[in-house]
């Protein structure tokens, strides 16, 4: 007989995390299924086994994922690492989750679903953007909490606090970074005013993130209100163009990091139905939610930037709440310290959105970004610019599923991650429809990838 | 190959010092373990992971965490992986170069 | 919400095609071209509506169409017969390359009990088209010098030189950028709800028309209760898969189980499903249909799926397409089909000049015999 979960969470980073040790020790059957080959999610990735040296350079907010992860590894879940979830879908006890595990596919059965898996970087789709030699500002973070690798010379491109925590980390590590490009339009400054007394109540980490941000500016070649970005070279990447205040330049580099912010990762909850919409001020699809990451479809939660961008404390504090609500509906009567836990919980998650209101406004991406032109690819997978999606859209097709259907962008093994958000912002440009009205692209399983001959094979638990 | 764009921290010393053999296009190299297959390709100064296969162009890995799909190699016979999904292991073969397939 | 494009009071047309998908663009797209001076309206529906047009497998297929109803079975030879000048035409208009191949098909058998019934149905075709349909019944030998690298399970297929393929979504957007071209005015998310006759002609929301073909798929059958039509057509789920691009001339003949297409991707499929409105795809259909490609197979079994969806049919009850002309509103069309690919040329070809009124008497007689009466007992 299939085994049946009573919580089954997708991705071990902060949320999925705290939420797998409340539920585990309420006495839940849990089971986390990450897709990494350690815990900690991206931001707290390898904290288990990082060094002296990786810590010095990550800062210490990085170390505080260290008790988590030990919390985590000592709770009563099962807990399956390089484990990539390839389809979910309903199940008369609950939901099938289906998992690549070392080559074989996987169905596992639960009644209840969190998802956690997080987000991912809001792509930057600049003239060049697919030469060897351009990456995220996510990966060059990745490769240094992973594996400890540093570029000796990079420039780093586009805004967001990532993009300068990266700066301040390469330049601790002793990286020489050419430039900082800031993206940021100048406009974004005035319209974050209002909301500067909410981000002095961000937590004192993100502060601090803030005023180092602010620190790179007299420490690198910073230039501001960049725009017209082109990486070029022959095969990999020479040098970048760009303009700032009027003027053009070419800085000769070998590496160039790409970022504008993070936007959740919706497919997984696309494939159940979930109701998404349109955040109009972080700029991203957003799965629908109701207290403690409820979504629309009963038995499926969401927690962390998978749902609203909030970072690693957020996701902690979500992650927790989501579970807890879970037990709440096993009948378990909690007590009474438990409730107001609940509650205290619930309140800071509030308070704590509230003051992201500062970073979202600062650093919403630049128009001119989120509409390429010309050339400038938009789906790398399958090779389709800019100039011919703007041309279906304009002889107006239905929308950006049709759009997909004539011009294959999307089509790719990536399956729309990479160029899903630039469709929607081209269409709506090109028919003068808000974002909120063109449909996010249709989510086709698999998640992840998976060969026939897997497929084939798949099997129960 | 070209000398690569990436080093390894200062002082760094892992829990896991070890190193492991690997094969990269048939030439054997010692990599350090634990590191991803695409983090592994930049530490050896292999900075193209593949040809595209509707530009031939030569692309590499953007993202490093799964979701954009160009640094698919073929990894033991198994062609188009996500290098960066995957930690290095002893004796493993990676392929950069398509084999008709992409 | 307001249409999207504001629409003065009553603008008169001259045809209303209810529907934009291959049925409706075809048949528009004939229409214009037969005669270019018609105001043409072609209204479309939502981005996230059923849309077979974008769903379905890609092939031109004659083999087994009609073996149990000689019009369908002449009609289908004929839709194919007409594709090549179709598709020529199509490509210069719209400057779009359709991926056309009319290399033959395959259908394999799986047992040899398949294999003969597929070769009494291929014989009923052959006499239904007095010989005009050609196919050749290949042993597992035989299968296996067309198509190497077929699996143990393959009893032998039917080969027929008159099958082909085409990429179905850029049929669509050709369709599309064409009839565009030549003056069809194309509204997107304009879902129809109701349409009026008038005393003549008809109207829909603010706009009238002389004409109406409804070619709205599964809502033809709504549509059609208003324009006192019967249409009975029901949704048939098929689900497919895809692969990544694998080297050109892995498959030599189009299928039904399998074909390459001209990108290289390898497109499995399908199901036949009775599940309603629900479109969605399930793994225990996506198991078998991986299971079987790599029986047929097995060197599929190496190839990353991409993508699959589900996508639903519109089935009348025998399959075949249902033409109708509604005897009580004069101008009233329902065009319902399941093969909106193979039959495309046919569409834009002969059913638009029936349409039109201008039918040669055997078209007509042969169009006219997919028509309704043969549901009415």
């Amino acid at each position: 007989m299939t085994q049946i979960y009573d919580y089954l969470v997708v991705g071990a980073g902060p949320a999925g995390m705290a939420a797998a040790i409340e539920a585990s020790h309420a006495g839940l059957k849990v089971l986390v299924l990450d897709q990494a080959a350690a815990a900690g999610g991206q931001i707290f990735r390898n904290v288990g086994h990082s060094c002296a040296a990786q810590e010095q350079v990550l800062g210490p907010d990085y170390g505080l994922g260290k008790p988590l992860l030990q919390a985590f590894m000592a709770a009563p879940c099962d807990y399956r690492p390089l484990a990539q979830v390839w389809n979910i879908e309903p199940h008369a006890q609950g939901f099938t989750v289906a998992a690549l595990i070392d080559g074989l596919s996987i169905n596992f059965v639960a009644s209840d679903l969190l998802i956690a898996n997080g987000a991912m970087e809001r792509p930057m789709a600049v003239s060049g953007w697919e030469k060897p030699g351009v990456m995220t500002a996510g990966a060059g973070q990745i490769l240094l909490k992973a594996s400890a690798l540093v570029p000796k010379q990079v420039v780093l491109a586009g805004s967001g606090p990532l993009l300068l925590l990266l700066a301040h980390q390469y330049r601790a590590a002793g990286v020489t970074i050419t430039a900082l490009l800031d993206t940021t339009p100048r406009s974004n400054y005035w319209r974050a005013i209002p909301w500067l007394i909410a981000g002095l109540s961000m937590p004192k980490q993100l502060l601090k993130g803030v005023w180092l941000s602010l620190v790179q500016r007299i420490r690198v070649p910073y230039f501001t209100n960049v725009a017209d970005i082109k990486i070029v070279g022959h095969i990999g990447a020479e040098a970048v163009r760009f303009t700032a205040a009027g003027k053009d330049y070419e800085v000769p580099t070998q590496l160039v990091l790409l970022h504008q912010g993070i936007v959740a990762q919706t497919q997984m909850a696309q494939t159940l139905a979930c109701e998404l919409s349109w955040n109009p001020v972080k700029q991203c699809w957003q799965i629908q939610t109701t207290g403690a990451g409820q979504t629309s479809v009963p038995g499926v939660q969401v927690a962390g930037d998978a749902g609203a961008i909030g970072g690693a404390q957020l996701a902690q504090l979500e992650g927790r709440l989501a579970a807890m609500a879970r037990i709440e509906r096993t009948g378990t009567r909690s007590s009474w310290a438990k409730k107001m836990l609940y509650q205290a919980l619930a309140l800071r998650i509030c308070q704590l959105h509230w003051a992201r209101g500062l970073v979202d406004r600062l650093y919403q991406p630049a128009p001119w970004l989120s509409t390429p032109t010309g050339t400038t690819l938009v789906c790398r997978c399958e090779q389709v610019s800019a100039a011919q999606i703007t041309d279906i859209a304009q002889s107006g097709c239905a929308g950006v599923n049709q759009l997909k259907a004539f011009s294959r962008a999307g089509m790719g093994p990536c399956q729309g991650r990479q160029c899903g958000l630039n469709l929607g912002y081209l269409v709506a440009q090109a028919q003068g429809r808000p974002m909120a009205q063109v449909q996010p692209l249709s989510v086709r399983p698999p998640l992840s990838p998976i060969n026939l001959g897997q497929l084939a094979q798949s099997s129960d638990l | 190959m070209t000398a690569s764009a990436f080093s390894r921290l200062h002082q760094h010393q892992t829990s896991k010092p070890d190193t492991c053999r690997i094969l990269l296009n048939g030439i054997e190299h010692q990599v350090p373990v634990a590191m991803s297959v695409a983090a592994a390709l930049l530490y050896l100064g292999q900075h193209v992971t593949r040809t595209h296969p509707v530009s031939r162009q030569p692309r590499a890995g953007l993202c490093h965490m799964g979701v954009c799909f160009e640094c698919l190699v073929t990894i033991n016979g198994q062609q188009n992986q996500r290098g960066c999904m995957r930690p290095v292991s002893s004796n493993m073969s990676i392929i950069t170069t398509p084999q008709g397939l992409s | 919400m307001s249409l999207p494009n504001p629409v003065p009071k009553a603008e008169a047309y001259d045809w209303i095609v209810v529907g934009g998908g291959l049925v409706g663009a075809a048949v528009a797209y004939g229409l214009i071209q037969k005669q270019p001076q018609l105001r043409i309206l072609v209204l479309d529906g939502d981005d996230a509506d059923h849309r077979a047009s974008v769903g379905n497998f890609g092939l031109i297929w004659v083999q087994g169409k009609g073996y149990d109803f000689p019009a369908y079975a002449n009609w289908s030879l004929q839709g194919a017969n007409l594709w090549p000048q179709f598709a020529q035409q199509l490509s210069q208009q719209s400057q779009i390359d359709l991926a056309y191949q009319r290399q033959g098909g395959l259908e394999f058998a799986l047992t040899p009990a398949d294999l003969d019934t597929l070769s009494i149905e291929m014989a009923a075709m052959a006499q239904h088209t007095h010989g005009k349909f050609e196919y050749q019944v290949l042993d597992r030998a035989a299968a296996m010098l067309l198509q190497p690298g077929l699996g143990d399970a393959v009893a032998g297929a039917i080969y027929s030189p008159q099958d082909g393929q085409v990429n179905p979504l850029y049929l669509l957007s050709a369709l599309h950028t064409a009839m565009q071209a030549m003056g069809v005015e194309y509204r997107a998310r304009c879902p129809v709800d109701q349409v009026v006759a008038l005393e003549s002609g008809f109207q829909i929301d603010k706009v009238t028309s002389k004409n109406v073909a409804l070619c709205a798929g599964l809502d033809n059958q709504r549509l059609g209760l208003q324009l006192d039509m019967h249409l009975p057509v029901s949704p048939v789920k098929g689900q497919i898969l895809i692969t990544e691009r694998a080297p050109c001339g892995l498959l030599n003949y189009a299928s039904p189980q399998l074909r390459q297409t001209a990108e290289g991707t390898i497109q499995v499929g399908g199901s036949h499903e009775y599940t309603g409105l629900d479109d969605s795809t399930n793994l225990a259909v996506m198991q078998t249909i991986a299971a079987d490609a790599v029986a047929l197979m097995p060197a599929l079994s190496q190839l990353q799926l991409v993508r699959s969806w589900g996508a639903l049919r519109v089935m009348s009850p025998d399959g075949a397409p249902i033409y109708q002309a509604s005897s009580r509103y004069q101008g009233a069309y329902g065009i319902c089909c399941h093969s909106g690919v193979s039959l495309a040329a046919a569409h834009a070809g002969p059913l638009s000049d029936w349409l039109l009124g201008g039918a040669a008497p055997p078209q007509q007689t042969l169009i006219e015999a997919m028509n309704n009466d043969r549901f009415c007992v």
